[in-house]
């Protein structure tokens, strides 16, 4: 778990994102599983992944979405926000995987008011380095 | 050319078409908390989700689903057909617009994008939904034959304000 203050330098060119790290399992599943109504039997149930041809159970991916958008609002700072966050789901997370969500800056753009739009590429790996998603977040600081 | 072989003429003419239409009960200060804290688990969320002086100022995070445990409204298209339960779990929604659904009864989430108008979800908002199907892609994959259909889902608020539109990428195979 990370939860760190804005920083100036956090968002400058090339700047990697302070990490995000949270556990697969149904202790996460469960709790999201009941805030989304996401109790589908391939997230839940053992049997149910195996018949869709995964070792077991597998995380769902709208949660690794929910903590790519949590591991972005603790860096913005005051008055910024999220303008635009896309992702690829290519490898589900499976229970006890450690995810870390991460992200590195890759343009920065300065607005005539004065705001700076900043591009990052994100990403959430497990702890065995398989890539489970990628995407690209889209910033507006103030 | 040459692919799978799922998409048909009648598929394509739905393309575009509102299929539903939610809008959401006001969202309380509870369900905020709650998303929050599951995102947030094993950690605590943030203060500026648990103050109780901040309820007034509350917004949700940008990836909440107010419609999760139901909606107050939804209004059909008038053109539905039954959809067999076995095709229940796939994520389904042709036969909304009366199209039989491709015979394909597993999914997958195959992507998320979403643009954020600046316009957050404040406690007692009330926000609509509206959804189509943008487009239809296929191809031969590991799982089989794999249909990807994107649907745009545009929210806005009781003021008719835009909150966010959604695209969602969902596998069929």
């Amino acid at each position: 778990m990370t939860t760190t203050a804005p920083h100036p330098e956090a968002f400058a060119e090339g700047a990697r994102l302070a990490p995000y790290v949270r556990t697969a399992g149904l202790e996460a599943w469960n709790r999201y599983a009941a805030v989304n109504d996401e109790f589908v039997g391939i997230h839940m149930d053992d049997e149910a992944g195996r018949a869709a041809g995964y070792p077991g159970a597998i995380g769902m991916g709208n949660l690794i979405w929910a903590w790519l958008h949590a591991m972005l609002e603790d860096l913005l700072p005051e008055g910024g926000r999220v303008t635009r966050l896309e992702c690829r789901f290519r490898v589900p997370a499976l229970k006890s995987d450690e995810i870390t969500c991460s992200g590195v800056v890759t343009a920065r753009d300065h607005g005539a008011d004065g705001s700076t739009a900043v591009t990052l590429d994100v990403w959430a790996d497990r702890h065995t380095g398989d890539r489970l998603v990628t995407g690209t977040a889209h910033l507006l600081l103030p | 050319m040459g692919g799978p072989g799922l998409i048909r003429p009648d598929m394509l003419e739905i393309v575009g078409r509102p299929y539903r239409r939610q809008t959401s009960y006001p969202i309380d200060a509870s369900a905020i908390r709650r998303w929050a804290a599951a995102v947030r688990f094993p950690a605590a969320p943030p203060a500026r989700y648990t103050d109780l002086r901040a309820t007034d100022d509350l917004t949700a995070p940008p990836d909440f689903n107010p419609f999760a445990w139901g909606c107050a409204e939804e209004s059909g298209t008038g053109a539905e057909i039954e959809l067999d339960a076995s095709y229940r779990s796939s994520g389904a929604m042709e036969h909304t617009l009366g199209v039989a659904p491709p015979a394909l009864r597993r999914a997958l989430n195959g992507g998320v994008a979403s643009s954020y108008t600046g316009v957050p979800m404040r406690v007692g908002d009330v926000i609509t939904a509206e959804s189509a199907i943008a487009g239809y892609t296929e191809r031969a994959g590991r799982l089989g034959p794999m249909l990807l259909t994107d649907v745009v889902t545009t929210w806005t608020n009781q003021d008719g304000d835009e909150v966010k539109s959604h695209r969602m990428t969902l596998i069929r195979y």
